[in-house]
């Protein structure tokens, strides 16, 4: 039982993976299935930066063992545009200036899409709560927050 | 070269409970977000361990029932679950002020209220609300069932009377009396994805303009969340109109100084278990003015 | 002047597509055929000598393909300023970040677990923890060769300070303290070496901030022509100067190993990894002594500020040498007595880091203008107003600013306005009845624009026509998230008239890129800026030529719209016609540009002179509520403005305001590496904190002040730094007004807070 099977639908994909117990989602994105865009700042669930939609629910990727994702679906920022088309998260992320360096966007769009998701009016309230465990160094949240206010607008108007 | 460890996924209690009885170095495993980091950061944590048990599909654990004297929230009620619960919003508030207060969304939407008693750091945010709520956790094992009251359940920091071959299934709470506050307050060095520095949950069931029963108990002071004997004597029976809310945060501190000693961060301490628990008295006096 | 299209607008930037859909490649997103996976082993001791290293188990460790210490390394030492440095650690480690040891291994896991096998056997000296102790005659001495701990002392000294003293109705003295502080760039660092690749030695991949300073310690440490290293730099996951003379050590490592097994290397730290090794800003010790008159008029200042270099030289002569400059702030002084000092400890070495030498003397000399207007009876902007430098002042190097607009007045008027202060100021000075209680305070600065007489100030750039009109553009300073690629292709386009979709910025590649000195010290847009105008301009040169050939016109040509015209506004050509026509005719469409700043001058032995070329002016301020019963500090509101030259996009420099401010924040409340004895204890982002989305004002209005500058493209120049070195004094003065006591070291933690002073487990 060291090597466990695990099939789960990543992106809208039913995949398969043999993996050993211990081995954290996160690795399992990056390393099998080279989905890169999910990156690693801390690897104790303090940063944020490997952000995933598990079931609907915004995760750190790398507190999840891959075992625990059998039948589950996994959304990573690769799967949120549809071919050229972005998501709307996306793009009011670029026509916000809330990307600079851009190693804490994905886990941040990944909050937020699990966020507006739920919830197509949030507060501002609600979505600091929602990216309080993203941590970015470059931005002072300022033009993310707005960002992630002008998509749930744009979305709710949809 | 780390040792292989073996992965189960019960779906059935009865069959988790036996592999537990059978192989008392299976650990088990809910959302991981304690043991996951524990697991990266201790060299020897996977030489220790023989195979994770997971115990997410479990229904037993799972879920918030009201029954008619008491409710019961499964040991796998995640920290959101229990910020987005109206029933508990409406009768054990302080509870869901210290889950809401837990980590981040990311750690909120997988961590959940069994996990945080099992690991059971001095900083653990559910256990003191819990044990203001007199909570029983309910355990069991393939031998059988076991009631222990949540303020017995932590004997120090990161152990518990939990066996190996047990699983916490839920915690119990006797429904509140009508007029219960219930308070929970938390001091971190920052404003989200916070350590507690020190806490404060006061559960007080008022009638008449009087205490009837109350529970202080304050986190990260003590080594093991503990109810404050002494400060519930001087709240306890008492109108509430007459209670010295400066006068009984200073028998606090003195309290925790009796448990702990002078540490180096008692100069902090004092003062600042003095403003949780002032604060939470005048909210106290507040609440009973306005009925 | 006709209105610009690509500059001075919120372009999105060129590279945000790229990085919102995943798609950009950072440091450890890259595979190589054949990879190995490197690991380093440190030492146990901040301060030990090595006696002997055992790597045979390790050698043996399936999958192993080397295992190397310092004797395997050609040349072990590197560095920018003075070469102290280890690559790896030969007979005596000198910090708990030192390596000891390498590996390479055919999986990550390998590597991990065969590093642990390396038996390393220490003898543990005695350290040096603190600048206290360096400095003392009888203290140990920490770098080998040297004969005491003194890395380097800048004097300055402008009129007779014991005189001004004198003359001083009241005399001050303060000392202010300012902690070591963490980088904490989201992205961990990373890089990967390929041997021979194409016809380099080798190619280092990765989050290089300075990919010139790399290669040169790379080609250093293995003996080979410049060359023969190629840097290509990935996307930076963050920098802040965070990531120069570690991420070299690490190139240094994999290129060492890389040529060992002729695999490419890949090295990526953890977190732990990353707080544990990499250089941190300077904490800095110091002691102020101001005299003034009555009125509030400065006459004297007398200034020691000490900063703790740690285990290497690193930047400290360069940080410390800001730090002179800024250290009495933007005020005219008659007379001024200032030494900054750097010594070496056994703790962390200590480099740049946003802001440089400025945020420790900020905090200082800021907290204590508002201390001296409080023992005047001045209100804080009083006695502000009444020295600060306006038109024609001499700073404390005796320079005469009179070649640009000295805009404190502007900047210091619009940040207060935006955030009320004055009323709030008064609100805040009556009693307040909750234990929750508001302040409000604010800070000054002048800053000089780029390396000033640190340096050669020079930068190129190329940009590259194609036939069918698209634009390549090289730069040899280096996107590091700044949004650097977005403004420079805004100038090429603007001055080539083209849309900015035509333009492709590649990455910095040190084979191609002109040699430019490094991405510091708020100097991309003016000095790289520059660069890439003068390229763009020299093109226009050679189409002109080529239009009054070719289409029979020699006026003035208008660029705009992806088309030429002529000074009447007739359309000449379009831009991808013109393009294609002057390659078939044999035209050149491509060149270098090459800008150096204007002259500087500095005397090493009085600290007078002409330090920089320009400098800019910013006012931040900042409202709080303090905890009053728990030392909770939240802060509410913050202002910030900030004179820019010419913003070349406003969106990006808002950005770099709301950045900075948050940063500024997070070092003034929170930030703590929790050392004991050379120890860190804070490791990972669970113990070191940094500000979160909730930690952030709720508003901080960030204002653009542009008095265009002459040395600066379309009048530029710069914001990156300017924008976090006022936050720290802003907040604690604010503190100091809620609160009614003045904290004067850095963080101002729960503890300093609520009672003044603060808790250690080593007390």
């Amino acid at each position: 039982m060291s090597e466990i099977k695990v099939e789960f639908t990543l992106n809208d994909n039913k995949e398969s993976v043999v993996v050993p117990a211990e081995e954290r989602l996160l690795d399992t994105l990056r390393e099998r299935f080279d989905l890169t865009g999910t990156k690693e700042g801390c690897g104790v669930g303090e940063c944020g930066a490997c952000t995933v939609i598990l079931d609907g629910e915004a995760v750190n990727s790398c507190l999840v063992p891959t075992a625990q994702v059998d039948g589950r679906q996994v959304r990573t920022v690769e799967g949120l545009a549809e071919g050229d088309e972005l998501d709307p998260l996306q793009q009011s992320f670029i026509d916000h200036q809330a990307v600079q360096c851009g190693f804490c966007t994905p886990g941040m769009l990944m909050s937020a899409r699990a966020l507006l998701d739920k919830n197509t009016s949030p507060t501002e309230e609600e979505i600091k709560t929602a990216l309080d465990g993203n941590l970015c160094r470059c931005t002072g949240y300022k033009q993310i927050v707005d960002a992630v206010e002008a998509a749930a607008k744009k979305e709710e108007r949809e | 070269m780390k040792k292989d460890i073996s992965f189960y996924h019960c779906e059935e209690l009865d069959a988790a409970l036996k592999l537990l009885a059978e192989d008392n170095n299976l650990k088990p495993i809910a959302g991981g977000t304690d043991l996951m980091v524990e697991m990266r950061n201790d060299e020897n944590f996977q030489e220790n361990i023989s195979g994770l048990l997971d115990i997410t599909a479990l229904e037993e654990l799972q879920g918030i029932t009201v029954k008619e004297n008491h409710i019961n929230i499964g040991a796998l009620v995640t920290h959101q679950e229990i910020v987005n619960s109206e029933v508990l919003q409406e009768k054990y508030s302080a509870l869901v002020a210290a889950a809401a207060a837990i980590g981040s969304t990311q750690i909120r939407n997988r961590g959940t209220i069994g996990g945080n008693v099992c690991n059971a750091a001095a900083c653990a945010d559910t256990l003191g609300p819990l044990i203001a709520f007199e909570a029983d956790a309910l355990l069991e094992s393939y031998a059988g069932e076991r009631v222990v009251p949540a303020a017995d359940l932590v004997t120090r920091p990161y152990q518990t009377v939990i066996r190996d071959d047990e699983l916490l299934k839920c915690f119990r709470l006797p429904l509140p009396a009508a007029d219960t506050f219930s308070n929970f307050q938390k001091i971190g060095r920052r404003q989200a994805l916070a350590i507690t520095r020190i806490s404060l949950a006061l559960v007080a069931q008022i009638a008449d303009g009087m205490v009837k029963q109350v529970k202080v108990v304050p986190g990260s002071t003590t080594p093991v969340p503990e109810p404050f004997a002494g400060v519930e004597a001087r709240i306890r029976d008492r109108k509430i109109a007459d209670l010295k809310p400066a006068e009984i945060a200073a028998a606090a501190s003195e309290e925790m100084v009796s448990i702990t000693g002078e540490r180096w961060s008692t100069p902090y301490k004092k003062p600042a278990l003095e403003t949780l628990v002032t604060r939470a008295l005048v909210q106290l006096k507040e609440v009973a003015d306005n009925e | 002047m006709p209105e610009k299209k690509q500059v001075n607008k919120s372009k999105k930037r060129v590279d945000a597509r790229a990085k919102v859909t995943g798609k950009a490649k950072f440091g450890a997103d890259l595979k190589f055929h054949n990879m190995l996976y490197g690991q380093v082993v440190r030492t146990e001791y901040p301060h030990a000598k090595i006696i002997n290293i055992n790597k045979s188990k390790a050698e043996e460790y399936p999958g192993v393909e080397v295992v190397m210490t310092a004797e395997d390394i050609p040349n072990n030492l590197f560095g920018v300023i003075i070469e102290n440095q280890q690559v790896l650690a030969e007979d005596r480690v000198l910090y708990i970040g030192d390596g000891v040891a390498m590996l390479a291994a055919r999986s990550k896991k390998a590597a991990r677990e065969a590093a642990k096998l390396i038996e390393v056997e220490y003898e543990e000296l005695p350290g040096v923890y603190g600048v206290e102790e360096a400095r003392q005659a009888d203290s140990p001495v920490v770098m080998p060769g040297e004969e005491n701990n003194q890395v380097i002392h800048h004097p300055l000294r402008k009129g007779d300070v014991s005189e001004g003293l004198t003359e001083a109705d009241i005399v001050m003295e303060r000392k202010y303290t300012t902690q070591f502080v963490e980088h904490a760039y989201i992205e961990p660092e990373a890089v990967t070496v390929v041997p021979e690749e194409r016809n380099t030695l080798v190619t280092v991949y990765g989050a290089v901030q300075n990919p010139n300073a790399t290669r040169d310690a790379v080609a250093n440490v293995l003996d080979c022509d410049l060359s023969k290293v190629r840097i290509i730099q990935d996307n930076m996951g963050g920098s802040f100067g965070g990531k120069d003379e570690n991420i070299s050590a690490m190139a240094c490592r994999a290129a060492v190993m890389a040529l060992a097994t002729n695999k490419p290397v890949q090295l990526v730290n953890s977190r732990e990894e990353s707080i544990i090794e990499s250089y941190k800003r300077h904490p800095y010790t110091m002691n102020y002594k101001i005299g003034a008159k009555d009125d509030g008029e400065l006459v004297a200042m007398e200034i020691e500020a000490v900063a703790d270099s740690g285990a290497y030289a690193c930047q400290t002569p360069f940080v410390t040498w800001r730090s002179v400059v800024q250290a009495t702030g933007p005020y005219e002084v008659p007379n001024v007595k200032t030494d900054t000092y750097g010594f070496y400890t056994n703790s962390p070495y200590t480099g740049a880091m946003r802001g440089y030498g400025s945020p420790p003397v900020i905090f200082a000399q800021e907290s204590m203008m508002d201390e001296l207007a409080a023992e005047l009876d001045l209100t804080p902007a009083e006695i502000r107003r009444k020295n600060m430098f306006k038109n024609n002042s001499r700073t404390a190097s005796n320079q005469k600013l009179d070649n640009h607009e000295v805009s404190l007045t502007e900047v210091m008027d619009k940040a207060l306005s935006a955030i009320d202060y004055h009323d709030k100021y008064e609100k805040y000075n009556q009693p307040q009845d909750s234990t929750i209680k508001r302040g409000i305070g604010f800070a000054i600065s002048y800053r000089g624009v780029s390396l000033g007489a640190e340096a050669i100030d020079a930068a190129g750039a190329i940009v590259s026509v194609q036939k069918d009109g698209s634009i390549i553009l090289y730069s040899g300073l280096a996107e590091n998230g700044q949004g650097l690629k977005t403004v420079f292709s805004q100038i090429a386009a603007e001055e080539l008239g083209v849309s900015l979709e035509r333009i492709t910025h590649m990455e910095t590649d040190t084979s191609v890129s002109p040699e430019s000195g490094s991405t510091v010290a708020s100097r991309s847009t003016l000095v790289g800026g520059s660069a890439v105008k003068k390229a763009a301009e020299n093109i226009k040169t050679v189409i002109a030529e080529f239009v009054a050939e070719e289409y029979d016109y020699s006026g003035k040509i208008i660029y705009r719209d992806d088309a030429l015209y002529t000074k009447e506004g007739e359309r000449i050509v379009a831009f991808p016609e013109l393009a294609a026509t002057a390659f078939h005719n044999g035209v050149f469409l491509s060149s270098y540009g090459w800008y150096k700043a204007p002259g500087i001058s500095w005397d090493e032995e009085t600290g007078q002179g002409r330090p920089y070329f320009t400098y800019v002016y910013g006012c931040q301020a900042a409202e709080v509520e303090v905890d009053t019963g728990t030392g909770e500090v939240k802060v509410v509101n913050m202002s910030a403005a900030h004179d820019v030259g010419k913003a070349i996009n406003p969106a990006n420099v808002r950005g770099q305001i709301y950045g900075g401010a948050v940063m500024a924040l997070g070092h003034a409340l929170m930030e703590d590496l929790g050392f004991s004895k050379g120890f860190i204890k804070h490791t990972n982002f669970d113990e070191y904190l940094i500000p979160t989305v909730k930690d952030a004002p709720e508003n901080i209005e960030a204002i653009i002040v542009e008095n265009p500058d002459p040395a600066g493209p379309y009048g530029a120049k710069s914001i990156g730094e300017p924008a976090m070195e006022l936050g720290g004094a802003a907040i604690n003065n604010a503190i100091a007004q809620a609160t009614g006591r003045r904290l004067r070291d850095l963080p101002l933690n729960l503890e300093r807070v609520l009672l003044g002073r603060n808790l250690s487990k080593e007390d």
